[in-house]
């Protein structure tokens, strides 16, 4: 341990001195920026590791502290060596590696995750903004965060690097500059920033017919910045942007996407102003503007906190408690309601387009026609070798890049024709698995072709393949709970949605499993109906008993 | 009814169909025979088309089948064809079965469907199995009912590849009767068959098919009683042959009488018919025709019917006449004239024949 300690005496201000190099380097590159007013973190950063250099060499003195695991965190430097987590695509990634020597990332997609873990002691901590910071520490036992900001940051809107982004982003920082200078800004930062929760309300704006609509894109798991409550995304963030818009005449349509969406959806030109708590960094400043700070503020560290962790309410109590928390409070339910609507919508429509289209997409294979049969097998093989939701995200962020489809319709086109390729190869083995006596037995009577491909030959296979397209139907129902990707609002969304304000797995967790479980169940139900009408037998079967 | 005329079928490494002529009219009740791989069901799918002929024509009712631009579905309803494999439609009742071409195809309201359905189901046998579905049949109820579906569509010929070759033994009777009365009814028939006693009872000409054409073509009598060629002798009968020719005087004589021993063991002959197959052998062979000398080639020829139990042994030499039962007095003319049932002797084109059964 010692030897260890040494060494990093050694290397620190080597590491220092090369921070100071890249600093210097970034700050050219900001500078560049015209206009934009950045402060940069790194110097706050730099002052961290300057801080925990001192720390460290007066430590050298006193007892090393010898478990780690153990013993309380009281100061960022103590971090260092431990594991961090951090929320995928945030600027956090890159800072942990400027402010702590020697520490494990690890990866997760939300806050609710990383709670669970940090509670769990999976990770020692995690960064985060600091007013997000306040307000997680506030709502949840078990957590606190460190005073000292690992580093300073800004928090602004971002916009598209185009002629109208730029023009928004003026007219933006205009209306900024003017409810900071009147005052108002500090009263939606009072509003939102404190702890009634009665106040926090935005009003969405309504725009006189033909105004242009702004599409804003956010990620709702940003409390308070933005963040969804009575199934309504509100936020500081969000109060500003309204009101912005009620000012300028603008309409608003928000969509809500992961955090790592937010900028390829404004590249792309899917939405035309995106924020919810965004630091401004070089990094992001290379592909979008910036606006001027709506916010100023720094990074903290999150940790766990023994002393206020452990339930005080009994176990059922906890439960009714929690249950009430995550789908009373607030309405909650209804944003797993409309989720669920979601995630049956794409289901369904995607299985019975997908269903028709395999059918045709069978027909061109088994067709004649050698360079037909050839463009179905290569679509085939393509659909079953790409991931479905890098498929999903190349449709919604490449091939309708430019369109203001919905992103449900993407996620429709998506699954539908990522279900006929396997829809298709099932029909294919079960057509072919009717004896050729069959079809011959229909010609010779006199049917043609087609009469007897339909009447005779698809029926008896439809038995065999009806089965396994079933299971593969319950499968694509549950992959749909992929398509928060491209921000949708599916079942598994609503249930991260809860999780992010309500910072509990087990309740939406299992909610959620059990609501796919009785999809799954209602549709199989369903599906084996056709199945027995298709099946004479039983079809039989049933009428003798109804008789 | 149906001419055919210099029909080919050409596969991409076998031609079962040479060049097949015929001429069917109607109430013909015509069963084909011959050796399996002829060609069989290649003709019976050509004249309804489930097979493209490589060139040919067939005619019925002077509309010729082959051509690119018939009406295939309108021809094929004018014959039946009943499967060796039945391929009863599996997702429909045996009654709908019946009913669903002429509904589709002929225009029948239900009731008419279902009225003539059940009628033919009586006909077969098989009203009670109307509601039942096909794996609930017995092979041979499933044949009727294949025939019965055929008739639905009031075809003017019907067409029977091997219809009973997928029967249990037991089951095979139930359809050859019902076969039997449509063809006192006057139905057109071509049955491809292996039953060789209904052949000869119920039909009224025989094809013999062999090589790629239809080798004989005649009444049962002279098909099956007096058969113009060799191959359609040895066809009918079933005989089994073993051929041998000797040309020179120190032959393999150990060689001959063992493959004699393996030949007979194959057709389950008894040893005492082998040891006499053998003997005779000996006697005509070593024992007269080498020791006279200067015979030149022989050839020998054993003909095994199974259905029969009889061996026929012919020999067949050159030279001049020689009748080698002259000698009554020698053992060995006493030792063949024991073993055999019956001796023929005759001259004919300059060579020997000799025809011993045993
Ligand atoms: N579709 C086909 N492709 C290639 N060869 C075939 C095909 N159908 C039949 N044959 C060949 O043609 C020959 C005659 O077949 P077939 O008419 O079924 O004979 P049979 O019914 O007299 O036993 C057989 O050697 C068979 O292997
Ligand atoms: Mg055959």
């Amino acid at each position: 341990m010692k030897i260890i300690k040494k060494v990093m005496c050694f290397l620190l201000p080597v590491v220092v001195g090369l921070t100071l190099v890249g600093c210097a380097k970034r700050i050219t590159d900001v500078s560049q920026l015209a206009g934009q007013k950045i402060r940069v973190r790194t110097v706050s950063a730099l002052e961290a590791v300057t801080d925990e250099f001192i720390d460290n060499a007066q430590k050298e003195h006193r007892e090393p502290f010898t478990d780690t695991e153990k013993s309380e965190i009281i100061d960022i430097s103590q971090l260092n060596g431990r594991s961090i987590g951090v929320i995928t695509g945030t600027v956090f990634d890159v800072m942990i590696d400027d402010a702590f020597e020697n520490v494990r990332k690890e990866y997760f997609e939300s806050y609710p995750d990383l709670i669970i873990a940090l509670k769990q002691g999976k990770v020692s901590a995690f960064l985060t903004d600091e007013p997000v910071a306040r307000l997680l520490c506030f709502e949840q036992d078990g957590i606190r965060y460190l005073e000292k900001y690992v580093s300073r940051d800004d928090y602004a809107f971002m916009f598209p690097k185009t002629e109208n982004g730029a023009a928004l982003r003026d007219c933006f920082n205009e209306f900024l500059a003017e409810i900071r200078a009147n005052g108002t800004l500090n009263q939606i930062e009072d509003i939102w920033f404190g702890g009634g929760e009665s106040v926090k309300n935005v009003t969405y704006p309504v725009s006189p017919d033909g105004a242009e609509t702004l599409q804003f894109i956010t990620n709702s798991d940003a409390a308070p910045f933005c963040y969804v409550k009575n199934e309504k995304i509100v936020g500081y963030d969000i109060d500003i942007l309204c009101r912005f818009c009620e000012k300028y005449g603008y309409g608003l349509e928000i969509s809500d996407a992961a955090m790592a969406s937010l900028i390829p959806a404004l590249v792309t030109g899917k939405a035309d102003l995106a924020a919810g708590c965004i630091a401004v960094t070089e990094e992001r400043a290379e592909s979008v503007y910036f606006s001027d700070a709506n916010y100023e503020g720094g990074v903290v560290a999150v940790v766990a906190d023994e002393n206020t962790a452990g339930d005080q309410l009994g176990f059922f109590e906890g439960l009714k408690e929690s249950f009430y928390k995550n789908f009373i409070k607030e309405n909650r339910w209804k944003i797993l309601l409309s989720g669920l609507g979601i995630t049956v919508l794409i289901s369904v429509c995607s299985g019975i387009f997908g269903a028709v289209l395999g059918f045709g997409v069978c027909m061109l294979r088994r067709s004649q026609n050698k360079i037909l049969g050839g463009i179905a097998a290569v679509y085939i093989r393509i659909m079953q070798g790409t991931p479905i939701l890098v498929f999903l995200m190349i449709l919604y962020y490449v091939i309708f890049g430019k369109s203001d489809i919905s992103p449900v319709i993407v996620a429709i086109i998506g699954f539908s024709v990522n279900f006929s390729a396997y829809v298709s190869e099932i029909m294919r083995t079960g057509i072919e698995a009717v004896d050729k006596g069959q079809n011959e037995a229909a010609l010779a009577l006199g049917y043609t072709k087609t009469q007897s491909f339909f009447k005779i030959v698809f029926p008896q296979a439809a038995r065999h393949f009806l089965p396994v397209i079933k299971g593969e139907f319950i499968s694509l129902v549950k992959m749909t709970s992929i398509v928060g990707y491209i921000t949708i609002q599916d079942l598994t969304k609503a249930s991260d949605i809860i999780r992010s304000r309500t910072y509990e797995a087990f309740f939406p967790l299992i909610v959620t499993a059990v609501i796919y479980f009785v999809i799954s169940w209602l549709l199989t139900v369903a599906l084996s109906r056709i199945e027995i009408r298709l099946d004479p037998k039983k079809r039989q079967g049933q009428r003798k008993a109804a008789d | 009814m149906i001419t055919i005329r210099g029909l080919k079928k050409e596969y991409p490494n076998i031609t079962p169909l040479r060049n097949v002529n015929a001429e069917i009219s109607k109430g013909d009740v015509i069963s084909v025979i011959g050796p399996s791989g002829t060609g069989k069901s290649t003709l019976l799918r050509c004249i309804n088309r489930l097979e493209t002929p490589t060139s040919g024509d067939i005619l019925i009712d002077g509309e010729n089948v082959c051509d690119k631009k018939a009406d295939l579905s309108r021809l094929r309803r004018k014959m039946g064809m009943v499967f060796q494999s039945f391929n009863l439609f599996g997702h429909m009742s045996i009654i709908e079965n019946l009913m669903c071409a002429p509904m589709d195809l002929l225009g029948k309201s239900k009731t008419q469907a279902y009225e003539r359905g059940m009628e033919l189901l009586q006909t077969v046998g098989l009203a009670a199995k109307a509601d039942s579905f096909p794996d609930e049949l017995s092979g041979g109820q499933k044949q009727r009912v294949a025939i019965a579906r055929a008739l639905a569509m009031e075809p003017e010929i019907l067409l029977f590849d091997e219809p009973t070759s997928a029967l249990d033994p037991t089951m095979v009777g139930e359809v050859l009767s019902v076969i039997k009365r449509l063809a006192d009814d006057g139905m057109t028939m071509l049955i491809v068959t292996h039953e060789m006693n209904f052949a000869k009872n119920v039909s009224n000409r025989v094809f013999y098919m062999d090589e790629g054409i239809i080798y004989e073509d005649g009444t049962p009598q002279q098909i099956f009683e007096n058969p113009q060629n060799e191959k359609t002798r040895i066809f009918i009968k079933q005989l089994k042959v073993l051929s041998e020719i000797i040309n020179q005087k120190n032959f393999d004589f150990p060689a001959i009488n063992s493959r004699l021993e393996v030949f007979g063991r194959r057709q389950m002959m008894s040893q005492k018919q082998i040891y006499r197959m053998q003997l005779v052998f000996e006697e005509v062979v070593l024992q007269k025709l080498i020791h006279k000398g200067s015979i030149g080639e022989i050839r020998m020829d054993i003909e095994h019917s199974e259905r029969e139990g009889s061996v026929n042994m012919i020999f067949e030499y050159n030279g001049e006449k020689y009748d080698l039962l002259g000698d009554e007095e020698e053992l060995a003319v006493i030792t063949l004239k024991g073993i055999a049932e019956s001796i023929e002797y005759k001259y004919e084109g300059k060579k020997n024949h000799l025809i011993l059964s045993i």
